[in-house]
């Protein structure tokens, strides 16, 4: 007797220690599983393009490293040339290094200019920026990268809109480190790529320093420039150009809303006239109509439905993907009803003799008791609305109407884009949602086990 | 009350309202329920039995032909037996993964929540996202897979490119788990009774035992419906063969969903298209019937 209560002490009843042990491992690993997609997302979409074809691939990111180039102008006298050059000479530098060194993990390119050991110029960009121009801007299609092409061309006055720089000829409030701190033995072809003369290479200034520092928070910036990266994509829709990624976003939300409104208006007013209104025998009848259809495949009525929007003039709009989900999901209608069948008719008849229209009844009476299911289907239909793919795929296939997921295809199934950049942006769209989810999860888990889904 | 006090002649008016009111309330689901499922699914049925013209909807009438120009070509069938393949890999990979989970899930005291929460990511995750990584890691040159393989001294394969792995392939990202279904069994097994559990413990039934011979039967209900939800869904398979594959290679990974938007927007045989669509959801039916009459049998 006592050796039993002894043992009951130490667990919870039916649990045993090898079980509790055993769940807590299994939990973890599968979580820890879950995540492991995603983190790996992460990983590669912080690599350089080049880095990410490696094999076997490394599982960590290598550490972005910031290089600094520092030019000295003194034996120069050009007088108020000083600026154009510092600027050809910085543009060119970081465009060079950026090409020829592109699976070194460089992460940003600083460039000082220097006269009399005063600095009177300074310019920086990240790695990325600079793949951006490679990629899809100023330096498009290009294919040798000598001071020719780079400095004395149109792209050249492209590369310097959106390059940012300081000049001053009294001096700047900028101090390179030049502590001449090398990493994996790049500062030695760095100086010899730069000053390749045979090949086209060379800077007016002389260099008097490079060096190199590691700088892990390069790595986040990144993403940065993986959210403006679409403009560079998609250059002839102006939504993109002003909104970016927000625009997909903004076409998401108003799906996912608009269907929350309808299936949850539509679902539960049907739901509360089958539960309350009707005959048992009608409402059983009813019932019916909505849940065969649940046995009808979407393929079976994607093609009449296309033609039928096509009828109406809704093709390619908004319409296209709002019309749809009009229709009630008898999945919903299914759940409402048997939650509302459940409710204390006597709380409904009070009103009623109170002089309250059915529609009060049920606006005002049913529905606030109804929070929990209502909260558990608002849910479910986020997730699919956020989901969805294949009918705007057929009916809503443009640039101005993609949601996240259409345009996560469309960008992923792009020749153009680079594997770490289309990681970078499903990384980005992902992160706030799993965000969002951890805020929010009091309320999601609530509204799942109190809606009393029971065996 | 009220009713009888009032005068006769509104009285009609007031049992005209109450007949009335339930239709009003179900009206609107119930047409559009109507235009977009039962009228699109006659429509369907309609074109099948067209050589469907563009210009001139709907052509030419021409019976059954379609179905039996169906039933002669082999694409057709080899779309079958994949999204059998499918719904049996499915159901062997991925439909029991939640139901695990969400059984240690409740033995979990500490951080139950947290963990519930991060157990709903996979949820949050659009296809197209998900589709993006793996087929990264299933990349035949640089892909993680590969890296493991040939860690073990494992050839290394081609995997989406590869007929006999491609349908393994797109069905594996599922062994993950997670999703709302574990949370739908969670709250199934904390629905539970406790007197259960306290009858069986005094009995010496505890631990994993408990889990087998106690939680499991108590839940056996949603299983079964989501069995059910899981076939149906596994035979429609759609968006995952064409987002990783493209049903490639040569028709290896098409479903038959897959099939039937190949043969609307490649061939443009609208005809043919929704003979199919008509065939599937005919197979649906039989399944979900089926499934239906084996559940309540047992029950008894």
């Amino acid at each position: 007797m006592k050796r039993i209560k002894s043992r009951k002490k130490f667990r919870a009843v039916g649990s045993s220690r090898p079980l509790t042990i055993v769940s807590y491992v299994f939990t973890i690993g599968s979580i820890l599983l879950i995540l492991f997609p995603l983190f790996l997302m992460g990983s590669y979409a912080v690599r350089d393009a080049a880095a990410i074809n490696k094999f076997p691939p490394d599982i960590l990111p290598e550490c972005t490293k910031s290089v600094e180039i520092v030019l000295d102008y003194s034996d120069l006298d050009t007088g108020e040339n000083l600026e154009d050059i510092m600027r050809a000479d910085g543009i060119f530098a970081m465009y060079a290094l950026s090409t020829e060194f592109n699976d070194n993990a460089v992460g940003e390119i600083k460039v000082y200019g220097q006269v009399d050991c005063k600095t009177v110029f300074y310019q920086r960009q990240h790695n990325t920026a600079l793949q951006v121009q490679l990629d899809y801007g100023a330096y498009r299609n290009v294919s040798k990268f000598d001071r020719e092409t780079l400095v004395n061309s149109q792209r050249y006055e492209q590369a310097l809109e959106v390059t940012e720089y300081e000049f001053d000829l009294n001096g700047i409030d900028r101090k390179p480190k030049a502590d001449n701190k090398d990493l994996d033995g790049l500062i030695s072809p760095m100086t010899a790529h730069l000053t390749d003369e045979s090949n086209g290479f060379y800077l007016d200034g002389a260099i008097s320093n490079i060096s190199l520092h590691k700088n892990p928070l390069l790595m986040v910036e990144t993403f940065k420039y993986y959210f403006d990266i679409v403009k560079y994509m998609y250059p002839n829709e102006a939504n993109i150009q002003k909104y970016s990624l927000f625009a997909f976003l903004f076409n998401t939300l108003i799906v996912m809303g608009w269907a929350v409104l309808t299936q949850i208006g539509l679902c539960s007013i049907t739901a509360y006239s089958l539960s309350r209104l009707f005959s048992r025998r009608m409402s059983k009848i009813l019932m019916m109509f909505f849940l065969i259809t649940m046995m009808i495949p979407f393929m079976c009525i994607v093609l009449p439905q296309m033609i039928m929007m096509k009828g109406i003039d809704s093709l390619n709009n908004y319409r296209a993907m709002l019309l749809p989900y009009l229709y009630p999901s008898a999945f919903y209608i299914f759940l409402f009803k048997g939650f509302f069948d459940q409710l204390p008719q006597d709380l409904l008849d009070a009103a009623r003799i109170d002089g309250a229209s059915q529609f009060y009844t049920f606006t005002r009476i049913c529905m606030p008791l109804s929070k929990s299911i209502t909260a558990l289907l608002v849910l479910n239909v986020l997730v699919s609305a956020w989901n969805d793919f294949y009918w705007y795929l057929r009916a809503a296939n443009r640039t101005t109407l993609w949601t996240i997921n259409l345009a996560l295809y469309n960008i992923s199934n792009n020749p153009m884009s680079k594997t770490n950049v289309t990681m970078g942006i499903a990384f980005l769209t992902i992160l706030p949602v799993i965000l969002l989810t951890i805020v929010f999860q009091r309320q999601i888990k609530e509204s799942v086990i109190s809606a009393g889904i029971k065996g | 009350m009220s009713t009888k006090t009032k005068p006769p002649a509104k009285l009609g008016g007031l049992r005209f309202k109450n007949a009335v009111t339930p239709w009003l309330f179900i009206l609107p689901g119930l047409v559009f329920t109507f235009i977009f499922r039962y009228y699109t699914t006659f429509q369907a049925f309609w074109i099948s039995l067209h050589d469907y013209d563009v210009a001139e909807p709907p052509g030419d009438f021409i019976g059954f032909e379609n179905y039996i120009a169906l039933f002669k070509n082999a694409d057709f069938w080899s779309a079958w037996k994949n999204t059998l393949i499918f719904t049996v890999l499915s159901l062997l990979i991925t439909f029991f993964i939640p139901i695990i989970q969400a059984l240690f899930l409740n033995e979990v005291r500490r951080g139950r929540g947290m963990f519930t929460t991060l157990y709903l990511i996979p949820t949050m995750i659009p296809l197209s996202i998900n589709v993006i990584i793996w087929k990264w890691i299933f990349n035949p040159n640089y892909g993680l897979a590969n890296a493991i393989v040939t860690f073990f001294g494992g050839e290394p394969q081609t995997w989406y490119s590869d007929p006999t792995l491609t349908k393994l392939c797109i069905i594996l990202p599922g062994i993950l788990g997670g999703g709302f279904s574990v949370l739908m069994y969670l709250s199934a097994i904390m629905g539970v009774d406790r007197d259960i559990y306290e009858a069986a413990d005094i009995d010496g039934c505890y631990g994993f035992k408990r889990l087998w011979y106690i939680t499991l039967p108590n839940i056996r209900f949603l299983i079964m419906i989501q069995m059910i939800l899981a076939v149906i869904g596994a035979m429609q398979i759609l968006d995952q063969p064409l987002q990783y594959t493209t049903g490639g290679p040569n028709g290896a990974s098409t479903s038959i969903a897959l099939h039937i938007n190949n043969l609307m927007v490649e061939n443009v045989n609208y005809g043919k298209a929704a003979a199919s669509g008509v065939i599937l959801l005919v197979v649906i039916a039989i399944i979900t019937a089926v499934e239906m009459k084996l559940d309540k049998s047992e029950k008894k």
